[in-house]
């Protein structure tokens, strides 16, 4: 799941598409949907169908980090910054 | 693919439109196998936590333990030719007397046979419109059987088994029936093409 959220956090308002997450994850597809569902129903990433690039394809089903989960991976982030810290001064 | 967007419930039918979009992307990727295995693990992994994959389950449950068994059984007497062996097991009177009974047990025990696997397509397709005559008659037929079997081969005890299988089976359906009533209708959230 933190691979995913540091995934998203990366381009925090961008829309991301299930097959890149795949591709730049490398986690298989039965891994990262019923991640993004759980995550999806939890607040922490939102999703919405986007208009293809090219046309005369479908629509695609894009996802990206809300606040609060940008909020949770940033937190995350400053809980690794500090075990980090310990780590070296240990 | 379309194994795993069946097994996704209802109110997932946004995320099965989302993975059946990105299976093109993973086929022009050269990887729609993965892609379409790796959902289809996703899919069955969410279906205890809805109340509608949990009544796929209980469906699936009853038909692959009770109600095709049950048909399994009959077809494998009807396949063996001569239900003989298996009344003589069950201690039945089979004499010259009641032998000339025997092939209308058999038409019996074959329209009992085909009913049940009616009954397990129906069960599974939750058409319980079709269902409640299918399972009117196969009450009628398994009853039919019970009392013929016990008149004619005085085998009481095998007599009785057709008979309470097939209660316990429509007893089964009629609580799976009243779950499906109480289930949710299909959710919203479809791509904006109308897919």
């Amino acid at each position: 799941m933190l691979m995913l959220m540091t995934a998203l956090s990366e381009r925090p308002r961008e829309w991301n598409y299930g097959y890149e997450l795949i591709k730049e994850t490398g986690l298989s597809s039965g891994t990262l949907y019923p991640l993004l569902m759980r995550m999806t129903d939890q607040g922490l990433v939102e999703s919405e169908w986007r208009e293809p690039a090219r046309p005369g394809r479908p629509a695609r089903h894009a996802y990206r980090l809300t606040a609060s989960g940008l909020a949770l991976v940033r937190a995350q982030e400053q809980v690794d910054g500090r075990a980090d810290l310990k780590a070296s001064l240990a | 693919m379309a194994l795993a967007v069946h097994c996704l419930p209802a109110v997932r039918r946004e995320w099965a439109d989302a993975m059946l979009v990105e299976f093109e992307a993973a086929r022009e990727d050269g990887k729609p196998l993965s892609f379409a295995t790796g959902c289809l693990a996703a899919a069955l992994r969410e279906l205890p936590k809805h109340q509608e994959g949990r009544f796929a389950i209980a469906s699936w449950m009853l038909t692959l333990t009770v109600i095709v068994p049950a048909a399994g059984l009959l077809i494998s007497i009807l396949a063996a030719g001569s239900p003989l062996p298996f009344l003589n097991y069950a201690e039945a009177v089979v004499s010259e007397a009641n032998r000339p009974a025997v092939p209308s047990l058999l038409l019996l025990l074959f329209c009992l046979a085909t009913l049940q696997l009616r009954v397990a397509w129906l069960t599974l397709g939750s058409d319980w419109e079709s269902l409640i005559p299918t399972g009117a008659m196969s009450a009628a037929v398994a009853l039919t059987l019970s009392i013929f079997t016990s008149v004619v081969f005085d085998a009481h005890l095998l007599a009785m088994l057709p008979t309470t299988v097939v209660a316990l089976e429509l007893a089964a359906l009629a609580l799976l029936a009243g779950w499906h009533a109480e289930l949710p209708a299909a959710a919203a959230g479809s791509p904006p093409n109308g897919r």
